[in-house]
């Protein structure tokens, strides 16, 4: 892949161009790459593409090795794997809550403690999700609070 | 490396069960020791401290009750139950492992029932200290963490 950016002092508003012989898999992900830079994600409902806000999405989930995005209102299909989303979407303040989903911390209405070190989280929507025991140390310690209860 | 540490949480508990019960059992064979001599094996050497097998037969206790803990306090065995229903169920275990235990190694007279009533008096006062401070020390937390989070999604801002 060989990048060139062209400068233009009339041109107002960032143009990126991707030249390629065809619309293969690894070109979605490099456009993927870019929609992220501002904070959107490729998604599809009813066999529409869409690029949604990284604000709108509560939680990311794995079912039968399909990954779903929720929102308040909607849910959307992506055809990335959980794990590819983790590592796109962890610079954002998500964070992994169990083997099959990745929440937004932001979108947590409470987090409570749950049996066993595991933490329930309430997202905006009022579903409820539970982190394991291992990405529960994860949580607390995105949020500042070491495994003893203490702070970072 | 997760075995071992889940490993080692589970000894950790054991011993934290056994040095509370031989701490509250030393202060009670100090003080009614010698009145008890003849009634426990717990108080055999009378005020003067706690026999060595009791000591082994309350660490054979305190494995027991960290099982009970895994079993109840874990998904492993019991996958749907509600925390009332795990405390009660881990309550009742635990006083039927400890009932057993009591008729397997002498340490009350089993078919006294004044001596029931007393363990079932100690024992309930030690259950509801230990659940108070479980339930502040879990507020304590969840305030912690709504903390945490209300003060992670303001500096988003």
């Amino acid at each position: 892949m060989r990048v060139s950016v062209e400068t233009d002092k009339e041109q107002e508003e960032v143009v990126i161009t991707i030249k390629c012989k065809e619309r293969t898999a690894y070109i979605e992900r490099l456009m993927a790459a870019v929609y992220m830079v501002d904070r959107q994600i490729t998604v599809s409902q009813k066999e529409e593409v869409l690029l949604l806000d990284l604000d709108r999405v509560l939680y990311v989930e794995s079912v039968d090795g399909r990954c779903f995005v929720y929102t308040r209102e909607e849910v959307y299909e992506t055809g990335y794997r959980l794990y590819e989303m983790e590592q796109q979407l962890c610079q954002y303040l998500f964070a992994r809550a169990n083997k099959a989903s990745i929440v937004n911390l932001k979108k947590i209405r409470s987090i409570r403690t749950y049996v066993n070190r595991r933490l329930l989280l309430t997202m905006e929507n009022g579903e409820q999700l539970i982190a394991s025991r291992q990405y529960a140390e994860s949580i607390r310690g995105l949020l500042g609070i070491s495994r003893h209860g203490g702070h970072i | 490396m997760e075995d071992k540490k889940h490993f080692l949480l589970y000894v950790e508990q054991v011993f934290m069960i056994l040095g509370a019960s031989l701490l509250a059992l030393t202060l009670i064979s100090a003080l009614l020791g010698d009145e008890a001599r003849g009634y426990s094996t717990m108080f055999a050497l009378g005020s003067e401290g706690i026999p060595l097998y009791t000591v082994g037969e309350y660490l054979l206790s305190s494995v027991c009750v960290t099982a009970l803990r895994f079993v109840y306090f874990t998904d492993t065995f019991i996958k749907s139950w509600s925390m009332t229903g795990r405390t009660v169920g881990m309550l009742v275990s635990v006083i039927g492992l400890s009932g057993g235990l009591a008729w397997l190694f002498g340490w009350f007279p089993v078919d006294d029932p004044k001596c029931w009533l007393a363990f079932l008096v100690s024992f309930g006062l030690c259950f509801l200290i230990s659940a108070a401070l479980s339930v502040k020390r879990e507020k304590a937390e969840n305030r912690q963490l709504e903390e945490a989070l209300r003060h992670m999604k303001e500096s988003e801002k």
